[in-house]
């Protein structure tokens, strides 16, 4: 009967059509609007790997946001893979669109088995313009304009905790990631990021320093688990 | 006039597969002769066509080569001997597996002609053995590691995989300076990769198996450090020996030079045989189909089961980087334009320069050749130096 209704009713057609257009409307701006905040203002990784703990644990969630501003010495970022920070502008604007439209489920540079080509979670140690070097495991900093160095904890608005090992027996700090290293100066845009997991990392040690424009966001939060629950 | 060819023959059978392997094997409880006869049938054929008159080198990988039995193993390299005109060449590999390691076997080989064995260690630790379903325990590697001590003659080389998944720093640490107390003459020492369609592969994308690529990449340059500090030489990213026990097998993939495959899934690659186009030829992996062939059927080369892949020009100059930047000596300029027949790539020459500049790279002249090759850190970063090319 209903059927019969329809077909016979051009109200009730436009009525049905209409509530499937505003429906279908409602289910976009939604997912557009989720989208639009992941992308520009707030989103979550998961956190795959032991470089930071004991703060960020593996399997932890982290809430970051890619309004940057200026880093802060022992701020928590997100970088961009080595492979993105290469690449064309336009490939990079197609994997925005491609990574917006797909949930950030695809993407171009998300190539894990490439050594330090998929993004990875550090904290700033060093800022433009300091002078830096590490004794084990530790870095000791001259900010730009002072004349004494200090280790890199007392640097710090916010205190955190790094993960030093000791080596096994016959092995010393200079196998492996190294865990002293001489004075560099820092340019302009650069950032010298580290694991807290000193021992175990990957990082501007072996990278050198981070540009700015590879800095992809900042972490805001451990959000899971709620035991490690705690702004960053 | 003398033409000596590589030759990789493939034995594409073992007794299980560990989690993590990708190479073409099936499992079986012993290798079929018809196998070897099959084996030497084609061996025998590409020699001819490719007029290669003896084999530079031999490598005989797997699967799980161990697996022969001593009279196979006898006629195996009897067989390929007869071919390079009743001599084998100075290096002549055969993988084994911890487990089928023996005085007798180990003395069979040699007297086969195998100057070099490549024994499959991965790990120390038991419960990573399990995990990754490889066959030994860590009482056969003991037991194998002190047999090639006191019975082989030849050549001993060991493979180890950093960051098997429960390996710790500390376990790794500790199997690999048990390793080195061994002193084997060459380490293959492999970060792990995580590939697709391997057990492994879908155990990590389900996330039943976690798996730190951080913690990996940080466990193999602790590693190679070690490796280095006890004499060892990184001749290439993944390769290690003391000094002047190079693989020379390993070179003629590097170098570019011929090389013959042999078996069920083998490739083999001729370069610049048709008009500059380089002919790779990759074996079916039916072994059936392999074996029927090659035993059976008259041999007529347009029905060899194998596909054959032309490569251009351009993509084996991609190919001369890729392979030639692995190595520590790097590639030289003066021998890409020969090869290739143009000029080095002025970009490329501006990227060398640039990666020099950052430490990761080395530019040296010897005898009017310049070579370019990444520094030990440079070959951290290859892949992305490839991309950038």
């Amino acid at each position: 009967m209903n059927k019969e209704l329809y077909k016979l009713s051009y109200t009730l057609k436009k009525q049905r059509q209409h509530k499937i257009v505003t429906i279908v409307l409602f289910a976009l701006t939604i997912f557009t609007c989720i989208m639009l905040v992941r992308t520009f203002f707030l989103f979550a990784v998961r956190q795959r790997s032991v470089s930071m703990q004991p703060d960020i644990p593996y399997e932890s969630n982290i809430l970051f946001t890619p309004i940057i501003g200026t880093p802060e010495r022992g701020s928590v970022v997100l970088l961009k893979s080595r492979s993105e920070g290469t690449s064309s502008l336009l490939l990079r604007a197609a994997d925005t669109v491609i990574n917006f439209f797909s949930a950030q489920q695809l993407s171009f540079f998300d190539r894990g088995s490439l050594m330090g080509s998929s993004p990875q979670i550090r904290r700033i140690i060093g800022l433009p313009g300091d002078t830096i070097y590490m004794r084990g495991y530790v870095v000791f900093v001259q900010p730009a304009g002072q004349k004494h160095f200090l280790t890199e904890f007392e640097c710090v608005k916010n205190a955190y905790d790094v993960n030093i090992v000791a080596a096994p027996s016959g092995w010393d700090s200079t196998i492996g990631v190294s865990g002293s290293f001489e004075k560099i100066n820092l340019g302009r845009d650069e950032y010298f990021v580290l694991g807290d997991n000193r021992c175990s990392c990957v990082d501007s040690r072996l990278w050198g320093p981070v540009n700015i424009k590879n800095i992809k966001a900042k972490g805001l939060a451990v959000s899971f688990p709620f035991s490690k629950l705690r702004l960053l | 006039m003398e033409n000596a060819v590589s030759l990789y023959v493939h034995i594409p059978f073992c007794l299980s597969k560990c989690t993590y392997c990708d190479f073409y094997s099936v499992p079986c409880g012993a290798v079929p002769d018809s196998y070897i006869d099959a084996l030497l049938n084609e061996a025998a054929f590409r020699a001819e066509k490719n007029n290669c008159t003896e084999w530079k080198t031999v490598y005989v990988g797997g699967g799980t080569p161990s697996l022969l039995t001593e009279k196979q193993i006898t006629a195996l390299f009897g067989g390929l001997k007869k071919i390079s005109g009743g001599k084998l060449p100075d290096e002549v590999t055969m993988e084994f597996n911890p487990c089928d390691i023996s005085a007798q076997k180990l003395d069979v080989a040699f007297r086969a002609g195998v100057t070099r064995i490549s024994c499959g260690i991965q790990s120390f630790n038991e419960a990573v053995l399990k995990e990754v379903q490889r066959r030994s325990s860590r009482k056969d590697i003991d037991t194998a590691l002190s047999c090639i001590k006191y019975n082989w003659k030849g050549i001993f080389s060991a493979d180890m995989i950093s960051a098997l998944p429960g390996e710790s720093s500390e376990s790794f640490a500790s199997g690999l300076e048990m390793l080195a107390g061994y002193m084997p003459d060459h380490i293959s020492l492999y970060a792990l990769t995580v590939e697709d369609g391997t057990l492994l592969g879908n155990a990590c994308r389900s996330g039943a198996v976690p798996y730190d690529y951080d913690k990996a990449d940080a466990m193999w340059i602790s590693g190679r450090d070690y490796l280095v500090r006890n004499g060892y030489v990184q001749y290439e990213i993944s390769n290690f020996c003391l000094r002047g026990k190079e693989c020379v097998h390993n070179k003629a993939y590097w170098d570019q030079q011929n090389y013959i495959g042999c078996g069920a899934g083998a490739t083999g690659t001729i370069y610049g045989i048709r008009d500059g186009v380089t002919v790779r030829q990759t074996n079916t992996r039916n072994i059936p189909e392999y074996t029927g062939f090659w035993l059976h059927s008259s041999i007529l080369e347009q029905n060899i089961p194998a596909e054959t892949e032309y490569i251009s020009p351009e993509t084996a100059a991609f190919e001369f980087f890729m392979m030639g930047l692995r190595t520590a000596s790097g590639v030289c300029s003066e021998i890409y334009e020969t090869k290739f027949g143009t000029a080095f790539p002025l970009t490329t020459e501006e990227l060398f320069k640039k990666w020099k500049a950052e430490g990761k790279c080395t530019i040296t002249e010897r005898r009017g050749f310049h070579y370019y090759a990444l520094t030990p850190e440079g070959l951290l970063f290859l892949n992305e130096f490839l991309e950038s090319l």
